[in-house]
């Protein structure tokens, strides 16, 4: 992760803070929308704030941490899991799959397994795990591994919302899989005790288009 | 010996693989993969080339050019894809075809393949076996059928019939940036006759899978060819024992386009003979774009630029043929999910041009093609097809067979292709 000079991002983003009410409140929401260059919504994107006090925070997320098989795709397309948890790979396909990755943040491998079957993986180290099936070559997803309780993944609207965030200075990353030159977008903040709203603009790269058989 | 096949090699090799006890998947639903297709046509126009005529389709007019139709089981795929490990894997695939060539039954593809792990550095991706070069765009489909039109390209249409090798072939795949490139080369035989087709028939458009054993027989010959050239034709032979090479460059950007470029020579000895059948040389250029415009349209076109010679030179080399072909295609998904119809459109431009003996053995063509079809998924396995072609086309050899050299033919087509 590398800290983006303002002057090297010109164009790139925009940040639009509004500050809301300032009530006496200890933890704030960071409302944090992302756009593409073209101005529409970025769905999928990660956001993660690091504060002083956010290293070594447990991090528990509302959603579930599966990566599912079904209609010959990974679901979600990107999942946020916090470091050191364990991920469930059930397999809703008729067919068998031979989930893996290579990423430098987790190496691992699942054996063919078939419907209903379900293989679980822990993932102990901090980064982007792509993962991909070694029979379907167009199967693919994204497993953010993140050390900051502070983290959330765009909607379709495009927007992502930090809860309960310490007010005060920290840091911003977000990532995307086509993010053009793959690293975090990072970005210096300052949050209000009342809570925030940004907008960040993301240079993306078309999805990739499907191999060929041969 | 005129022909080695690799075929029992790669058999035996195979079976010791599928022996061995780390096997992953031999046998299963993502092993076995099929298709059979049923398919009725209505045409009229001049005799097709696989009844002895020099038509550009497989059906054939009536009786004075007029319509005639017919139904049939029109071919079946079976193609078996094991998996011996991560990295090691086979395809071999078998095929019934009620077209052009002899016999019916025949392999199609059979090699073996070797992919390392995803790494930074990229992926390499070696196959060794009997396979068609990567030249084709349209044809994704299980055993190397095509999977929006009944009707391949008059330029795919050629590979599928005299561009199918036995050899060696490795790819290295890697990311340069948010560019991706992948570098093929292969060294090859067994393709050795490929050039007859093209200069004594012509482009046609259509679904021919050549085999290791497939034949066809050729239209009329000219007098001056009936006695140097066997009416059949063989591709997958190895005649000169001289091994030919292709090289390819893949360029994904990072745009939804994909860039292509292949060189292939398959280094022909042109005086090599074996029973009246000749070792053509055959060089050819071939680009390939696809692009997604949008998700549910992609546009896809090639162009291939080659020549080809055979016989002896005398001074003149007996047959020496430049051929060009083109053809651009958009296909539109009409509605989202796995069951949306897709409508596909395609133009097609192709010609030859015969450099010597013209007056003796004129191989010259011009022509082009229209195809409009629509696949209409039924149920996850089963995909309804309709399509109309028009084709226009001047050969002069046309004579041979009686016919004007320039003639005209329109093909309606309808086919249930059930797959598994």
């Amino acid at each position: 992760m590398r800290l983006c000079a303002p002057s090297r991002l010109a164009g790139l983003f925009a940040v639009a803070l509004a500050m809301a009410s300032l009530a006496g409140a200890q933890a704030a929401d960071l409302r944090v929308a992302v756009r593409g260059a073209n101005g529409k919504p970025v769905a999928d994107a990660v956001v993660m704030v690091r504060t002083a006090r956010s290293a070594g925070e447990p991090a528990r997320f509302a959603w579930p941490l599966v990566m599912e098989q079904r209609d010959m795709q990974f679901r979600p397309f990107v999942l946020i899991v916090p470091v050191g948890a364990e991920v469930a790979f059930p397999n809703h396909d008729k067919v068998r799959h031979h989930v893996y990755s290579f990423s430098a943040a987790k190496t691992f491998e699942l054996k063919l397994y078939g419907h209903d079957e379900l293989r679980r993986v822990r993932f102990d180290r901090p980064g982007v795990v792509a993962v991909g099936c070694n029979i379907h070559d167009d199967m693919a997803a994204y497993i953010r591994v993140v050390d900051t309780p502070y983290a959330g993944k765009t909607d379709a609207s495009g927007v992502a919302t930090i809860r309960n965030l310490p007010p005060g200075a920290g840091s911003l990353s977000v990532w995307h899989p086509y993010l053009r030159g793959g690293h975090d977008l990072v970005r210096d903040i300052d949050t209000p005790s009342g809570g925030a709203t940004l907008t960040i603009t993301l240079d993306l790269k078309p999805a990739p288009m499907a191999h060929g058989g041969y | 010996m005129a022909r080695r096949r690799p075929i029992l090699l790669l058999a035996a090799l195979a079976a010791a693989l599928a022996s061995r006890a780390s096997a992953q998947d031999m046998v299963s639903r993502e092993t076995l993969h099929g298709m059979v297709e049923v398919r009725a046509m209505a045409a009229d126009g001049e005799r097709s080339w696989t009844g002895r005529g020099f038509g550009k389709t497989a059906a054939s007019g009536g009786a004075g050019g007029g319509w005639d139709a017919k139904a049939q089981v029109s071919q079946a795929v079976l193609e078996w894809r094991p998996r011996f490990s991560f990295a090691l894997s086979a395809v071999v695939s078998g095929q019934y075809q009620a077209g052009a060539g002899h016999p019916r039954l025949d392999l199609d593809e059979a090699y073996l393949k070797l992919r390392t792990k995803p790494s930074p550095a990229g992926r390499l991706a070696v196959r060794a076996g009997v396979f068609y070069p990567p030249v084709s765009l349209e044809h994704e489909g299980v055993g190397w059928t095509s999977t929006e039109l009944l009707s391949g390209s008059a330029l795919n249409s050629w590979i599928g019939e005299e561009v199918k090798v036995g050899g060696i072939e490795a790819s290295a795949e890697r990311r340069f940036g948010d560019h991706e490139l992948t570098a093929t080369v292969a060294a090859f035989g067994w393709n050795d006759t490929s050039g007859t087709l093209l200069s004594f028939r012509g482009w046609a458009l259509g679904e021919a899978r050549t085999g290791p054993s497939t034949r066809y027989r050729l239209p009329p010959l000219s007098p001056f060819m009936r006695f140097r050239q066997s009416p059949i034709t063989s591709p997958m032979w190895e005649i000169d024992r001289r091994g030919g090479w292709y090289a390819r460059l893949e360029w994904r950007p990072p745009a939804p386009v994909v860039l292509d470029a292949l060189h292939y020579d398959n280094q022909g000895d042109r005086t090599g003979v074996s029973q009246v059948q000749w070792a053509w040389e055959t060089r050819f250029d071939d680009v390939g774009l696809t692009w997604r415009p949008t998700p549910a349209m992609r546009i896809r076109a090639q162009a291939l630029s080659g020549r080809t010679w055979m016989g002896f030179a005398t001074p003149q080399t007996w047959v020496d043929v430049s051929f060009r072909a083109a053809y651009l295609m958009a296909t539109r998904e009409l509605g989202d999910g796995p069951l949306a119809p897709a409508a596909s459109l395609r133009l097609d431009a192709f010609d030859t041009h015969d450099h010597t003996f013209t007056v003796i053995d004129n191989n010259d063509e011009h022509g082009w093609a229209a195809t409009a079809g629509l696949r209409r998924p039924l149920t996850p396995w089963a995909d309804l097809f309709l399509e109309a072609m028009r084709v226009e086309s001047t050969r002069p050899s046309r004579a041979l067979a009686g016919e004007a050299p320039h003639q005209a033919q329109t093909v309606l087509q309808t086919a249930v292709r059930l797959h598994f």
